[in-house]
């Protein structure tokens, strides 16, 4: 039966390999990639589920020609079909060998991509190729720990799975939450990396290439303005200033806009996609939930403020400050503090049985009190 | 370079938080297991807790605790341990940052004994699942695995008999100041002794009854000696029932009894030996003792026939019976039981023996027999 998780990573992997051309040649933007990542799943599946030869070569020969349509230019095309034919061979090899990854699965041995890349850029004088070898070396390098990490989960669970009360989806929640995290974290810090190298000046534009400043012999310079008025009607007025102003901050505010929700978009696609992968996948299989016997207690302390304003009070010391209340506004003066109770109502000229009672219980009883009790205090005071 | 520092970043963070995870794993990590307060019976249920405290934020995604324990106690599922010299359980556990688990896990007694827990291994898998960390914790319980009680309807003969000696042993004078019930009168019966009260109620004339004015005493010595190569260990684990059943009775009764073994307790190293004793208390003490006993064929036992001589001058000046439980037949046992014996004491032989095995018993006057057989387990 094959691992839910580090099928995904296999397919990932596949694609990440199969944009390699794209990455170095051309941009063509997120469909281009989008498509490589599908071939890599359709091909992934092809090979793990041991399909016939001649479905694979038609998938393969399908995402040529929308490899070979879907390009912009001829660059991109090239990208993508070099990406489809790696992706086809490296599957093919893997199903070959009985691993059915692109190439057998990640192997930290492609890294070496990235220097010959970045020493590309260097050579070239392409500074844009730069960050982006930095950017495949750091989701590489993580893809590489994530895989080994599940690999060996999911060997620590076969060979401890036969054990009484083994709790595999405790132990497979919080290794993935651990996961989560250090991805994270990783992925901050290469990001950082990447800040740290020189910007891409035209991210999906073509290559910034240095042009001599030319002389036209037919261009000569005149004194007179150029006259533009034959050009534009003259009902043509240019608008407000701050009207311009707005409509610029307006147009960034949308492009935000519409990039967070598709971005949003797109994670939510993919979760529902993986979840209904996964629920379709468990069903097949038939998994149960193991029994939690274990009794499970949080140690976790409620966090007391010190400072007294925000700490919540109780409810015996609501019934004392409704009741220090109700003395101070009757009594001519402050009472001593050694008096009992009753001699402080007898000095402030108040009396109330229930008051009384109600205090006492809160004061010296120990007993927890009700909040209808705090209440009842209340009422009675105002 | 660039792409040297962002995989150096990628793979010394991963590096550094394996690091810091190998450090602090196992900070503010209590694990305890303890058995149940009470003692249990051999063939019941007992019930082993085990408590893993997490006082930190870091979780743990895969913990092991092993620990070591003796032969004899069905921890459960056969799956959670390794057998070697003793048993190891395993269990494994995800534990969450500030989080408690307990687990209880309840395991069938087989064999008698004392069992103790003193040292719990903890082996956490690292953040990438790829190291493994150990840490050894000591731990001090025991359990108390009492002697299985013998059904009470095979044990009716021998306690008839030891009854019938004892009723021999009893002295004639009664005890005026104890009240053991009453009964219907008799002419013989002076009138003094007349309950009127009781006489009222059921219309016709009953009595007081007292208890004897002699203290019954009864000293059992235990035979757990292999007398030939081979290791009789159901005879003598049988015996052991033996003795903790019919002890028990007679304790129940108001019996003061003395058990004396050549069989080492597991603890002191020294012979087992309780003292003369009856209620409760000697009850425990009688089961402890019994659960403490270990057999072993390395060990050289002292034969019991010169345990017995070793007593024979201390028993024969006092009023009580002698219980003997063993496998051995040899005539010299025979000779020292029946030279006791003649000195006014009562002796009741129970030889313990395999179903197959026939002997008659002990030729001895004022030596009663009493032949208990054992199914061989293998």
């Amino acid at each position: 039966m094959r691992d839910r998780a580090l099928s995904v990573y296999e397919v990932i992997n596949g694609g990440l390999l199969m944009s390699l051309p794209l990455l170095i040649l051309s941009w063509d933007g997120l469909r281009s990639l989008a498509i490589l990542f599908l071939a890599s799943f359709l091909l992934f599946e092809c090979s793990a589920r041991k399909r016939s030869l001649l479905l694979y070569l038609a998938v393969s020969a399908l995402f040529l020609a929308l490899g070979f349509l879907a390009g912009g230019n001829t660059r991109s095309r090239a990208g993508l079909m070099a990406g489809v034919l790696i992706g086809a061979f490296g599957f093919a090899i893997g199903r070959w060998k009985g691993n059915p990854g692109c190439f057998q699965g990640t192997s930290p041995l492609f890294l070496i991509v990235s220097p010959f890349w970045y020493a590309g850029g260097m050579i070239l004088k392409q500074d844009w190729m730069k960050p982006r070898a930095c950017l495949f070396a750091a989701v590489y390098a993580l893809l590489c720990l994530l895989c080994g990490n599940r690999r060996s989960v999911l060997k620590f669970l076969r060979e401890n799975g036969t054990l009484n009360r083994f709790p595999k989806r405790a132990l497979e929640r919080k290794n993935a939450r651990n996961m989560a995290v250090l991805s994270l974290v990783i992925l901050l810090g290469a990001f950082l990396g990447y800040q740290l190298s020189p910007k891409d000046p035209a991210f999906g534009k073509l290559p910034s290439v240095e042009v001599e400043p030319q002389e036209l012999e037919y261009f000569q310079e005149t004194e007179a303005p150029m006259d533009f008025e034959e050009w534009f009607p003259r009902e043509y007025q240019e608008p407000p200033e701050w009207l311009l102003t707005a409509e610029a901050y307006f147009y960034r505010f949308m492009q935000i806009l519409i990039a967070a929700a598709l971005l949003l978009g797109v994670g939510v696609g993919v979760y529902k996609v993986i979840s209904g992968y996964r629920r379709s996948f468990q069903a097949v299989a038939g998994e149960e939930e193991s029994q939690e016997e274990d009794l499970v207690e949080s140690l976790k302390q409620e966090w007391e403020p010190r400072f007294w304003l925000w700490r919540k009070q109780s409810e015996e010391e609501k019934i004392r400050r409704y009741y220090r209340k109700w003395i101070r506004r009757a009594a001519p003066k402050t009472p001593r503090s050694t008096d009992t109770p009753a001699e402080v109502e007898n000095f402030a000229g108040v009396r109330d049985e229930e008051i009384h009672r109600l205090y006492e219980k809160a004061r010296y009883s120990g007993k927890t009190c009700t909040r209808e009790e705090s209440g009842e205090v209340k009422r009675r005071i105002t | 370079m660039k792409l040297l520092f962002v995989l150096l970043l990628v793979f010394g963070a991963a590096a550094l938080a394996e690091k810091l995870y190998g450090i602090l794993w196992s900070r503010r990590l209590c694990a305890a297991v303890s058995f149940q307060p009470e003692p249990a019976v051999e063939g019941e249920t007992a019930v082993l807790l085990e408590t893993i405290e997490n006082r930190k934020r870091l979780p743990l995604a895969a913990l092991k605790v092993e620990f070591p324990v003796e032969h004899g106690l069905g921890l459960g599922e056969e799956e959670n341990a390794s057998r070697s010299d003793k048993q190891y359980k395993r269990d494994v556990f995800s534990v969450g940052g500030f989080q408690k688990i307990s687990r209880e896990i309840p395991f069938l007694c087989r064999r008698r004994g004392y069992y103790q827990i003193d040292r719990l291994d903890l082996c956490a898998e690292g953040l990438w699942m790829k190291e493994t960390y150990y840490l050894e914790k000591k731990q001090d319980t025991y359990l108390y695995v009492y002697p299985r009680k013998i059904p009470s309807g095979r044990l009716k003969l021998p306690m008839h008999e030891m009854g019938g000696l004892l009723e021999q042993q009893r002295g004639i004078v009664e005890d005026p100041l104890t009240f053991a019930g009453i009964r219907d009168y008799d002419t013989t019966d002076p009138m003094s002794r007349i309950n009127w009260k009781a006489s009222a109620r059921q219309g016709r004339l009953m009595v007081n009854q007292s208890f004897f004015s002699c203290s019954m005493k009864v000293t059992c010595f235990l035979d757990v000696e292999n007398l030939t190569i081979w290791n009789h260990r159901e005879v003598h684990e049988e015996s052991i029932r033996l003795a903790a059943s019919m002890l028990g009775e007679l304790i129940r009764q108001g019996i003061s009894v003395e058990l004396l073994s050549n069989g080492v307790d597991c603890l002191s190293g020294e012979r087992v030996r309780i003292p003369d004793g009856s209620g409760r208390g000697q009850t425990e003490k009688l089961n402890r003792s019994l659960s403490r006993l270990r057999l072993d064929e390395k060990l050289r036992l002292m034969p019991i026939r010169e345990l017995v001589e070793a007593e024979e001058k201390r028993l024969s000046v006092s009023e009580r019976l002698i219980l003997l439980i063993t496998e051995n037949r040899s005539r010299e046992l025979e000779g020292t039981i029946e030279r006791l014996a003649g000195r006014g004491t009562q002796a009741l032989w129970v030889g313990v023996a395999y179903r197959n095995e026939t002997w008659e018993g002990p030729k001895a006057k004022r030596v009663s027999y009493v032949k208990w057989e054992v199914e061989h387990e293998g």
